[in-house]
């Protein structure tokens, strides 16, 4: 029996996974093989040492902070769970979505005003001609406050 | 998925194979996982079940992961994280092999990923190695015995000796020696084929031969 070939049988011989025959082989062979001998006690005494390395112990509420970490965990798989927060928001989004249409719903009924209608209606007087305070504008004495005052307080009913 | 038909009921001659998550047979003689029944109710969404899974096997986490980072404090870390991982990933579990072997796969991966953040940590941080040698804290030792000072210098001086190995050795050999799974539960854990496995075992001993003399005295005046 080679050398090189030992190294198996020595493991399987550890463990007990040898035949009769084999085992009784590789007795025979060690009696005569200083080296694989040595190797073979390595590997028993190695083997033992290892085997009664004194444990540690966990700390003091290792489970409770495992358990804290995973509800945690949960709590987060639960906001990508698109399904669980969708389900939850629909009410909300329910609520947008009438409160929507029902401002639709009343722009609706009233008069539609433009922009541009509400220009018209200020710059121009009722026979087609420039109301005279918008000429102010034009005039570089007016000062800005005047012309503020003058848009802020002209009414519907008489403008300017 | 599961088999169902798996299940047993865990009698009480079992009670230390279960305890330590060893495989029983049933009356056919097929191999049983103790932890199957945990592991389905856990699946269902128990989680109690899940939380008897973790202080079944929270000790020999976080004294694997211990093995391997040589840091008490991150290695309770790592078995905090491989809990998780464990659950995260509960549904995929196929029972194709012992749910020790697969939790210890999952806290081996985990143990790599903390070793690989420490290596860059130590690379760009220029810790120093009697920093990273820190030996396991005085508070996580047993206290109480007789012999608390021999238990920690036993601990320290076995695990100053394994830090001598390389990853790959010091998994194979902690596996084997001091979590006691067999060299086909090694193979999965590690992914290296059995031959492998063995040669690493074979190896990382004779590695150790020397490290480990002091120790011999002490081993044999315990027994």
């Amino acid at each position: 029996m080679p050398c090189d070939e030992l190294e198996p049988l020595i493991l399987r011989r550890l463990d007990g996974r040898l035949t009769v025959e084999a085992a009784q082989r590789f007795e025979r062979h060690l009696e005569r093989c200083d080296e694989c001998r040595e190797a073979f006690d390595t590997q028993k005494r190695v083997a033992a040492i290892l085997s009664a390395r004194p444990e540690i112990e966990t700390s003091l509420g290792f489970t409770r902070r495992v358990m804290a970490n995973l509800e945690t965990e949960l709590g987060c798989l639960d906001l990508l769970n698109w399904r669980a927060w969708t389900f939850r928001l629909a009410p909300v989004a329910a609520a947008l979505i009438m409160v929507a249409a029902l401002e639709f719903e009343s722009i609706e009924v009233t008069e539609s005003l433009e922009f541009s209608d509400l220009v018209t209606d200020w710059v121009v007087a009722q026979d087609g001609e420039v109301s005279p305070l918008v000429s102010l504008l034009w005039q570089e004495d007016v000062a800005t406050e005047t012309l503020l005052e003058v848009v802020l307080t002209a009414g519907p009913v008489e403008p300017f | 998925m599961l088999n169902a038909d798996r299940l047993i009921a865990i009698s009480a001659p079992r009670l230390r194979a279960v305890q330590t998550g060893r495989a029983v047979s049933d009356t056919s003689g097929r191999c049983v996982d103790p932890d199957l029944k945990l592991v389905n109710e856990a699946i269902a969404g128990s989680l109690e079940a899940f939380e008897a899974l973790v202080r079944r096997y929270q000790t020999r986490v976080v004294n694997y992961a211990a093995s391997i980072l040589r840091d008490a404090g991150e290695a309770e870390d790592v078995a905090q994280e491989t809990f998780i991982r464990m659950y995260r990933s509960l549904k995929r579990f196929r029972g194709e092999s012992l749910f020790k072997t697969w939790l210890y796969t999952i806290a081996t991966n985990t143990a790599r990923t903390a070793l690989d953040r420490r290596g860059r940590r130590e690379r760009f941080g220029g810790q120093s190695l009697d920093d990273e040698a820190q030996s396991l804290g005085a508070d996580s030792i047993p206290s109480g015995g007789p012999d608390v000072e021999t238990t920690l210098m036993t601990r320290d001086a076995i695990d100053r000796a394994l830090a001598t190995l390389s990853c790959d050795l010091r998994a194979a050999v902690i596996l084997r020696d001091v979590e006691g799974l067999d060299y086909k539960e090694i193979a999965k854990v590690t992914g290296a084929p059995i031959g492998t496995v063995e040669s690493r075992i074979f190896r990382a001993r004779q590695l150790l031969r020397k490290v480990l003399q002091p120790l011999r005295g002490v081993h044999e005046g315990t027994r």
